[in-house]
């Protein structure tokens, strides 16, 4: 494919999706500002916070203004980088900073861990279909599926962390946060620690995300396997093992990257669980708290990097899929 | 027992609940407050992680913003305090910090604290009157720009003057305010917090948002990592006795249902959760750890609006009241825990302070036949479903608690079924702490709630609570009696007869059924038997009131 | 090609027939429907499935008239363990957890159907239109279905449980919640399927005998695509049980008084290690519920979809 026209479209794509964010946004400070009350926290004060100390916030916050008003301040600040005011005042741009991190580590690692399975187990499901091994790994797959993510935690916790850890006398695995506070070392010091962090929210996250790809990739695989250039494959008398590696395996790939790269929103959202759960101070803790807290502004800018994560894989979703099929052209 | 037919390993685990879980663990339960004696010398150094269920939203607990007990928590060793309420809820000087804090006039009443020669701020500075001078200005409520948690008290103070290099402070009141005590409870270092960036006011807003380097206790704030943890280190420039650990670390676990297995795990050492009956066993069968039920001074009640047609009729309020199955409500919830809870039958002082008297006479001892009877003699007649009503007007009320607390779910559900069989009809209508607070509370948006109100030793806050038109005073009742009684007692400095003079505004408001006080809510602590001198005060202090003694074996 | 058509993102897309059925759809319906029976019944595993949740369904309707305890009443069993009297146990108010595990199913289950029926409604007219149409017609739709898709749905649910119901609320607010998401993966596939249906001859066949757009779009197109709409509202089935389930976990979802497994499990999830029953019974339910769901689904898609049926011969 042409480099230029391949850049000319995914130009094409990210401004597209800048309406998209707008409008987004427009809806959710809508639905936030109907939401309640912001300062209804202090209200309920005991004991009560003078009215002065009400009206000063109110204006600080800009509550006092129109929605218009306040909806155009707050797209007036992010322009320029601006998250605008927090209603507990916390930084919001030092917020989304650590908190992205820490979302993104769980996050990249179950995905990482899902796709390779996933891969693994459906093309040999496929390849061995209606064998023991497919039968298991469709159970299994149909069982984490079905499963809700804090159930399948609260079993982790019981039996994989507190019951190894008390077999083997020390702390391997850990229950709650993504490292231990004030961790001190080396990077190699430390991997231990944040290792035994990741087991138990990157088994919960992987397993829905593993069910669902291990599924798709083998009835992609399937497809592949039952179509007719891998018949001439075997017909030409290639062996079976390169058929499969050289031919089937790289066509069907191609859905799965695509579907990979458009779970993200997905996976974003599942963490939000999977975060509370094991009590990590991500993504997904940000969006509850927020949204507990009719913290708007904070609220918003959870919003913006969560879509602009999405619209960012589902253009990589689209450009892998044309890289990968070399049928697609970008006019 | 029909644990028989089950599985052998479950029995043990049915017996601990059904004995209310009392027995097991090595679990001092009950009413009194142990660790408030002299604290066991311990080992100096080492640390101690704490499961933290709010982060700081800032550091200056005096304004609204921060206000918080996550602030409250962390500040307790860093700033310092004239008076502390102590777990048996006496309010006692700090001796370390005070040389005495005395009223020395009746008119004008007039106070006279004396600061230690000795006491220092962390960077060198005395703490002197003008700590108590920036104090008392910026929560006076004169100037509006402060964004300050509550005026009480201070608004009545006329003029704050210093004396002996600084050292005396002499504090003339314009207005009798007898819980004078409850002043001046966080010390702010006033030459810190006027040269803070922004201003006056927005050094005292704002200027502590990211950190307090200062100290005028036994810890001082080290590290703070947003989202993550803050750890308190040992301030080895305080006047008083140092402090036994190195550190504590304040570790954000908000979901508190995570916190028994952090601490099964090794993960945290000190929790202080929200009693429930499955974290509080699962926290006693873990070997290593000690913990405490304690009962503070935060009771729950059932709260009556007097707006709503049908509950401004006392002998309906009455009705209900005698209905009412406390022993039951507790039955099902709190004594799983603790049996030790009792009903409360006073709604300014709790069971465990020296001024409770039980003025509950008749009510809340599910006396159906005196409740029905109540209601045939007011003129109100059953219908044919049982419900009563009076000139068409059936007696159906909302009941409102806090959505998604458990206790008072179930609470809800008993009041509805005891409700029932006096034939009143109740429906429940719960919303979320916020809302029901923030919103629904006082807009007057309820019938009947439940809810806790947070006391402290100082009975005169109770005056915003039951007074006509009160901030608080979300039922709209209003007696003039009861607002002179209110008015009266507030002026009297005598300890003792302050205590009757409040007991009898209670008599008052049981016969005027404004609410129905149930039991004093659980507080629970649990921690690592490596530490000693760790004990919960269930005053609005927290765990942390001691923080400086505690060590390690 | 200007717009390329991703696959869609969701499992679902496996529903949609490859290449080569729609020659197979449009040969003799009835002929069709029994052949995709007899493909379903072949499917043991989801044949069983589908009676155990058919069963599932009988009791959680029927179960608490037959019961002798009700998920309201209130016993003296305070928190016991499974026994004759209570084979789930009863919780600390003495709630019988048989009695409350069956209301909470049959709750959860309607909210699941009512989920279901209505997304499975408005995602097939609102892709069968946007499909049909083409043109700046499909390109405003589909951008609105992007617009919803950008932001991640719990962000989405949560907001409108808040403003709705004030942070969880009644089973049909919640069902409606859920429904107001799940249509947009059903009306992406309807779309694309109609994009391609609407070319066929036989379309324009019907259009020169002048057949009105919806008679087109009732008459001809959509029974072209029930099978997608079955696998589709089958698994959004499954989808609104744990999406009740992981809303009610973070303080959203149905609220008490009413009931659902969500709920249940929500509350039993703190008494995984003291008190197990009031964990496992509701959290088994819950599994039992959705994994039969999704191998009905699956056999669904199989009989649907004979493509890859013929590796077996």
């Amino acid at each position: 494919m042409e480099g230029g026209s391949l850049y000319a479209y995914a130009l094409r794509r990210v401004l597209i999706s800048l309406p998209l964010l707008l409008f987004s946004s427009m809806i959710v400070y809508a639905l936030v500002h109907f939401a309640g009350d912001p300062l209804r926290d202090l209200k309920g004060r005991n004991p009560p916070v003078p009215e002065a100390v009400l009206d000063a916030r109110r204006s600080a916050l800009g509550l006092d203004k129109s929605l218009p008003e306040q909806y155009w301040n707050w797209l007036t600040g992010i322009v320029s980088g601006d998250f605008g005011p927090s209603i507990k005042g916390i930084d919001i741009g030092q917020d989304l900073q650590v908190r992205l991190g820490v979302t993104l580590r769980m996050v990249v690692l179950a995905m990482l861990i899902a796709v390779v399975v996933a891969m693994l187990v459906g093309v040999l499901s496929a390849v061995k279909q209606y064998s023991p091994i497919d039968y298991t790994a469709t159970l299994l797959g149909f069982l984490a599926l079905s499963m809700p993510v804090f159930w399948l935690a609260a079993l982790l916790k019981e039996f994989l962390a507190i019951r190894l850890n008390q077999a083997v006398g020390k702390t391997i695995v850990y229950t709650v946060g993504d490292r231990t506070p004030n961790l001190e070392g080396s990077f190699f010091d430390k991997l231990p620690n944040i290792a035994g962090h990741l087991v138990l929210p990157t088994i919960a996250l992987a397993a829905v995300s593993y069910a669902a790809w291990s599924r798709y990739q083998r009835s992609s695989m399937l497809d592949v396997l039952n179509s007719d250039f891998i018949r001439l494959a075997r017909a030409k008398g290639l062996s079976k093992r390169r058929v499969l590696v050289r031919h089937a395996l790289r066509c069907a790939l191609i859905p799965i990257t695509t579907v990979v790269a458009l779970d993200v929103g997905a996976i974003l959202g599942g963490a939000v669980i999977t975060e509370r759960v094991f009590a990590w101070h991500g993504m997904g803790e940000m969006l509850l708290t927020s949204v507990n807290d009719q913290d708007v502004n904070r609220l918003l800018a959870w919003l913006m990097v969560s879509a602009v994560i999405v619209v960012l894989f589902n253009l990589i979703a689209d450009l892998l899929y044309a890289f990968l099929d070399p049928r697609i052209r970008y006019a | 027992m029909s644990a028989r037919h089950t599985l052998g390993r479950m029995l043990p685990l049915v017996l601990a609940l059904s004995l209310g879980a009392a027995a097991c663990g090595g679990s001092s339960a009950g009413t009194a407050a142990p660790g408030d004696g002299e604290p066991v010398k311990a080992k100096v150094g080492g640390s101690i992680t704490y499961a933290a269920d709010q982060e700081p939203t800032g550091f200056n607990q005096l304004t609204s913003k921060d206000s918080g007990t996550s602030v409250v928590n962390v500040m307790q060793g860093v700033l310092p305090a004239v008076f502390k309420t102590h777990p048996d809820f006496t309010v006692q000087l700090d001796e370390a910090f005070m040389d005495s804090a005395e009223l020395t006039k009746d008119d004008p009443q007039t106070i006279t604290y004396k600061i230690k020669a000795a006491a220092k701020w962390s960077d060198g500075v005395d703490i002197s009157a003008k700590d108590f001078e920036y104090l008392w200005k910026a929560s006076n409520g004169t100037n509006k720009k402060f964004d300050i948690a509550s005026t009480t008290g201070y608004e009545d103070i006329a003029s704050v003057t210093g004396s002996d290099a600084d050292k005396t402070v002499t504090v003339v009141f314009k207005t009798k305010y007898a819980d004078w005590k409850s002043l001046f409870g966080a010390l702010l270092p006033a030459h810190y917090m006027t040269k803070l960036p922004g201003g006056l006011e927005a050094g005292f807003n704002t200027g502590l948002d990211k950190g307090f380097p200062l100290s005028g206790g036994p810890f001082k704030i080290g590290t703070y990592k947003p989202t993550d943890s803050l750890t308190l280190v040992r301030n080895d420039a305080y006047f008083g006795p140092k402090a036994n650990l190195d550190s504590v670390v304040f570790r954000f676990l908000p979901e508190s249902t995570t916190q028994p297995d952090a601490l099964k795990n090794g993960e945290v050492q000190l929790i202080y959760p929200q009693p429930q009956l499955d974290l509080v066993a699962a926290v006693k069968a873990i070997p290593g750890v000690k913990s405490q039920t304690s009962f503070g001074l935060s009771f729950e009640h059932i709260d009556f609006n007097f707006k709503t047609p049908g509950l401004d009729d006392p002998a309906v309020r009455k009705a209900i009241a005698m209905g009412l199955d406390v022993d039951s409500m507790l039955k099902r919830t709190v004594a799983q825990f603790d049996d030790s809870v009792k009903p409360l039958g006073n709604r300014i002082y709790v069971n465990n302070q020296k001024e409770y008297a039980d003025n509950a006479g008749p009510y809340g001892k599910a006396d159906v036949a005196a409740a029905t009877k109540l209601l045939d003699d007011a003129g109100y007649a059953k219908g044919a479903d049982g419900i009563y009503a009076k000139g068409g007007k059936k007696l159906s009320f909302r009941f409102s608690t806090t959505a998604g607390n458990a206790l008072r779910e179930t609470q809800g559900e008993l009041f509805k079924v005891q409700m029932k069989a006096i034939g009143i009809d109740i429906k429940i209508d719960n919303s979320k702490a916020p809302i029901l607070f923030g919103e629904r509370l006082p807009k007057g948006n309820y019938d009947i709630a439940d809810f806790a109100w947070v006391a402290t030793p100082f009975a005169t806050s109770n005056k915003s609570i039951y007074s006509t038109d009160a901030g608080q005073n979300y039922g709209k009742y209003s007696n003039p009696d009861v607002d002179k009684m209110f008015v009266d007692a507030n002026l009297i400095l005598d300890d003792g007869k302050r205590a009757e003079a409040f007991n009898a505004i209670d008599k008052k408001l049981w016969d005027d059924m404004v609410t129905v006080p149930l039991y004093q809510k659980p507080t629970f602590i649990a921690f690592s038997d490596k530490y000693v001198n760790i004990a919960d005060n269930a005053s609005s202090e927290g765990p942390f009131w001691n923080v400086g003694t505690w060590g390690l074996k | 090609m200007p717009d390329v058509t991703t696959p869609s993102p969701d499992m679902v897309a496996a529903g949609q027939p490859g290449p080569g059925t729609d020659r197979e759809f449009t040969v003799r319906r009835r002929s069709q429907s029994s052949l995709v029976l007899r493909r379903f019944l072949q499917h043991r595993l989801a044949v069983v499935s589908l009676g155990v949740f058919l069963l599932l369904v009988v009791l959680s309707l029927f179960g608490e008239t037959l019961w002798h305890y009700k998920s309201t009443d209130i016993t003296d069993d305070l928190s016991v363990a499974p026994s004759a009297k209570h084979p789930m146990g009863t919780d600390s108010t003495g709630h019988d957890l048989l009695a409350q595990v069956l209301a909470g199913t049959r709750i959860s289950i309607l909210v699941a159907l009512m989920v279901a029926a209505l997304s499975t409604a408005f995602g097939t007219v609102f892709g069968a239109i946007s499909g049909f149409y083409g043109g700046r017609t499909d390109a405003l739709m589909m951008r609105f279905v992007d617009l919803l898709l950008t932001i991640p749905s719990l962000a989405i649910l949560i907001t409108l449980s808040t403003l709705l119901a004030n942070g969880g609320g009644d089973p049909v607010t919640i069902a409606l919640i859920l429904a107001s998401l799940s249509w947009l993966s059903i009306a992406r596939v309807i779309r694309g399927l109609f994009l391609s249906l609407r070319e066929k001859e036989y379309v324009e066949a019907a259009r020169c005998l002048g057949a009105t757009d919806r008679r087109i779009i009732f008459r001809h197109l959509l029974p072209n695509a029930v099978g997608p709409i079955i696998v589709n509202a089958t698994i959004t089935v499954a989808f609104a049980i744990l999406a009740e389930t992981g809303l009610s976990y973070l303080g959203f979802g149905i609220k008490f008084p009413s009931t659902s497994l969500g709920l249940l499990i929500s509350v039993g999830q703190s008494a995984a290690s003291t008190r197990p029953w009031l964990f496992y019974f509701p959290g088994l339910v819950i599994i039992l519920i959705a994994l039969t769901i999704n191998f009905v689904g699956d056999g669904l898609r199989d009989a649907l979809d004979p493509q890859q049926r013929r590796v077996r011969a």
